[in-house]
This record gives structure tokens, sequence and C-alpha cells, in this order.
């Protein structure tokens, strides 16, 4: 069960890789200049250095080039408090998580 | 900032940079397989191939501490500033350090059997409810794709593109990864390393990174509340004393709609915009005018005080808004402007005119 299961995980992450990297090709060859004009005339080295993450991202960037050439809003930058309250939360969540696994860690050594 | 894109954005401040970060990783890679061959012999003797293994791993971690250290001081010691201008290139290479250990072990542990790597490495150890012989590579694999996820959306491009919020958003996954990672040695290495000193390295460097961020969340929390100011439906506020403002340099208001105003001084005259940087969100209130400009001290993006906008040929633009110095105080127009709106600065002689 446990092999199968493992198998399962490891052909679908690899088919999603898959589609990622053939989409990364396509879209860095002539999708990038429609979805962002700052990448007109935009190094090789460039688009070699986004295909990981249009790759990663591929549902993400599909998207953008579907909606390429209609009006984006200004996206918002977001208030620096609620940046660090966010930060906060994860420093507020996460020591007793830690502290709590790593007591756990050390008394079944 | 905007133009076309280029693959890296090096110069020589970010050159040196990068040149200390690969000489630091050469160094300690070396002194770890030299120190390693000297503790780790006779009975306790391992392979060379676990000693890299080690090597690259401990690497990783120790680079992840000092990213996530470098944020939370930048913000409690400005001098600590220039370690966050190129953190980006930092986090990707504690990344790839990252990988050079997993795909060792992936070699080395599950590389030679039936079953290929990925599969064996997932179906070889399925004891999720064990602690002593948990599945511990399963929570470094999920901390490095999370690592990967962040490498590879470094690039200005996926700023513009997810938006910064969401950017932003993606990239705060750091502090699951770094999570994931201690469990990772806690219920990994710390499980056959039985001597003391290995978790009271792993503590302490845990409550390093948690101590620092929380202290400089707290502070800087506080010093919003302090730098708040009430609106109350006034259009004019009181924003600062002009002595308050040092020459090339700004006092941070904050508004009650939580935004944030850095209020200038260049010579005699006062420009405010949003305190915001339109790249990342570093607090402009903290940096310096040079060569005329606003300059981020995060990345260095810079905008014209009067008008929010960054010098041609780059496209940023921020929020202004209105000024107004009587009788020694700023007055300031809570109501921002949109983004490149030109506002004539407020002059300093108006304070001896009353």
């Amino acid at each position: 069960m446990a092999l199968l299961i493992a198998r399962l995980i490891v052909i679908v992450l690899g088919a999603y890789a898959l589609i990622g990297v053939v989409f990364a090709i396509a879209f860095v060859t002539s999708g990038v200049t429609r979805v962002d004009h700052n990448a007109t005339g935009s190094t090789r080295g460039f688009r070699l250095i986004i295909i990981p993450g249009v790759a990663a991202l591929w549902p993400v960037m599909l998207a953008r080039w579907i909606a390429a050439g209609r009006p984006r809003g200004t996206a918002p930058v977001g208030s620096a408090s609620s940046d660090m309250a966010l930060h906060l939360r994860w420093w507020l969540i996460l020591p007793p998580l830690l502290v709590v696994a790593f007591i756990l860690a050390l008394i079944n050594r | 900032m905007s133009v076309a894109y280029r693959t890296v954005q090096w110069n020589a401040h970010k050159r040196v940079y990068d040149l200390v970060i690969v000489t630091g990783i050469g160094l300690y890679v070396l002194l770890f397989l030299a120190a390693g061959s000297l503790v780790w012999r006779g009975d306790h003797a391992i392979s060379p191939m676990i000693l890299l293994i080690r090597a690259f791993g401990t690497c990783s971690l120790i680079m992840l501490h000092i990213v996530l250290c470098i944020g939370p001081l930048a913000r409690l010691e400005p001098r600590v500033a220039p370690l966050l201008y190129n953190r980006r290139h930092f986090g990707v290479a504690t990344f790839l350090v990252g990988l050079v250990h997993a795909a060792l072990v992936l070699l080395w542990y599950h590389g030679f059997g039936v079953l290929s790597p990925p599969v064996s490495l997932l179906a070889s150890n399925v004891q999720y409810r064990s602690i002593s012989a948990f599945p511990f590579e399963i929570l470094g694999a999920i901390a490095l794709l999370v690592l990967f996820l962040m490498a590879a959306t470094s690039h200005d491009f996926w700023l513009a593109n997810l938006s910064p919020r969401l950017w932003k958003r993606l990239h705060m996954c750091v502090y699951l990864a770094y999570a994931l990672l201690v469990a990772h040695v806690a219920l990994g290495a710390l499980q056959s390393e039985r001597a003391v000193i290995y978790p009271i390295v792993l503590g302490a460097g845990v409550v390093l990174v948690a101590s620092l961020h929380l202290v400089a969340g707290i502070r800087e929390t506080r010093r919003n509340r302090a730098r708040r100011v009430e609106v109350s439906g006034e259009q004019w506020i009181n924003a600062c004393k002009i002595s308050d403002i040092e020459e090339g340099a700004a006092v941070t208001v904050t508004l009650a709609s939580d935004e944030r105003v850095a209020v200038y001084r260049n010579g005699e005259n006062v420009s405010a915009l949003s305190d915001r940087c339109a790249h990342q969100g570093g607090p402009l209130g903290e940096g310096r005018i040079v060569g005329g400009c606003v300059t981020c001290p995060w990345h260095g993006y810079q905008y014209r005080p009067e008008d929010g906008q960054s010098p041609p040929p780059y496209t940023e633009k921020l929020p202004t808004y209105r000024l107004k110095v009587e009788a020694g105080t700023v007055m300031l127009d809570p109501t921002a402007l949109p983004p490149g709106t030109h506002v004539e600065p407020a002059r300093i002689e108006e304070v001896s005119h009353g």
C-alpha cells in the first residue's frame, strides 16, 4: 500500500513538473512579453532563470497569459502594519510548536 | 527597479557579497570535512560521503538561520541593513546548498535499490506514528520544496507578476520551511547522535531566531502605535516639528488607517510620500536622500520626493501627500494622492514667516 501511494505521489508530481517544463518553454519563448512588457528586450539569461518558477507555478502563469492584454488593476502593496502583524503571528505560533517537537524528540531518543 | 529585466542585477557590492557567500560555503565544507574526519574516527568513523552529506546539511541549516536573523536584526540595528541588500542571493545559495545535501542523500541512501530514488524515499520508512523512527527525510524534502519555490520566484519578475502582497506572503513560507527543517534535524540527526552538544546548539539557534523576530515585531508594533496620529475628520493634522527631521532624512507618521507616511526634509524643502517602497514594502522613512531622491534602505530603490516617482527610465510610483509648515510644525493632509502626483514641497522659510 505504501509503495502504491509513493508511486502515485511521484507520478502526479512528475506529471505536474513535466507539464510545467513544457509550458515554461512556451511561456518564455512567446508568452512572457505579453504578460509583462518589461520582459521585452530582456536577456536570454533572464528567460532561463524564470523557467523553474514558471514550471512550478504554471497554472498561475497560464491564467496570467490568458488574461494578458486585459486591463489589470494596480495590485495593493498592503500596509506595513498588516505585514508586521503576519510576521508576528508566525512567530507567536511557531516557538511553542518547535518547543513541543523538540521535547518530544529528546525524550524519545 | 523596472525596465528590461536582466538575469541578475549585479553591481560591485553584490559581487563582493556573493563572493563572500561562496567562499564561506567552500571554507565551511572543507573545515567540516577536516574536523569531521578527526572527530568521527575509530569505532565511530563514517564514510566520506556521509561526512559530505552532513557538511552540506549543516551548512544549509546555518545559512537559513543567518537569512532569518538578517531581517529582524536590520529592523533593530540599522547598521545591519546592508546585509539585507542582497539577502535574496543568500536565500538562493541556502536552497542550492540544501539541494546538494538532498541529492547526495538520494544518491547514497536510495540510489542503489530496485526502486527509483523518489519512490524509495517515500516508501522505505512509513512509521509516521513513531517519534524515534519518524521518516524525517520527508520533512526535509517538503522544506526543500518550499525553499525551491522561494528561490525560483526570487527575481523581480515574480514580484511584479505575482503582486508584492502575494509575493511577500509566499516568501513568508520560509518560516514553515524553517520549522520543518528543525523538526527534520530533531527527529533525524538528534536521534542518532547522542552527544548533548547537538540539541543545545540547535535549541540555541531556534531561541535566537524566534526571540529576534518577536523582539523586532513587538518593537515595531509599539513604534507604530507611538507615531500614530488621530485624524478625527480634520483636513490637516500635526505630523511633526521641523526640528524633528534631520537634513536628508525623514520622520515617519502612522495614520489611523495604518498607512505610514514618510515626511522627508531635503534642504529647505519638506515632502511627504508613502513610507512603503513599491518594490518590497521597505521602510522609506528609514532611508536617506541620495542624489536628490529618497532611497530605500533595503534595496536602494529611489523616488523623487516631490512626486513619488522613480527617476527615468524607472517607472515605480508612490502615493504622495500635501504638506504645509506652520510655526515650525509640519501639517499633513492625510488623504493620499494618486501614485506619482506632483506636490509642491513645503518650504522651511515659512517657519520664520509664521
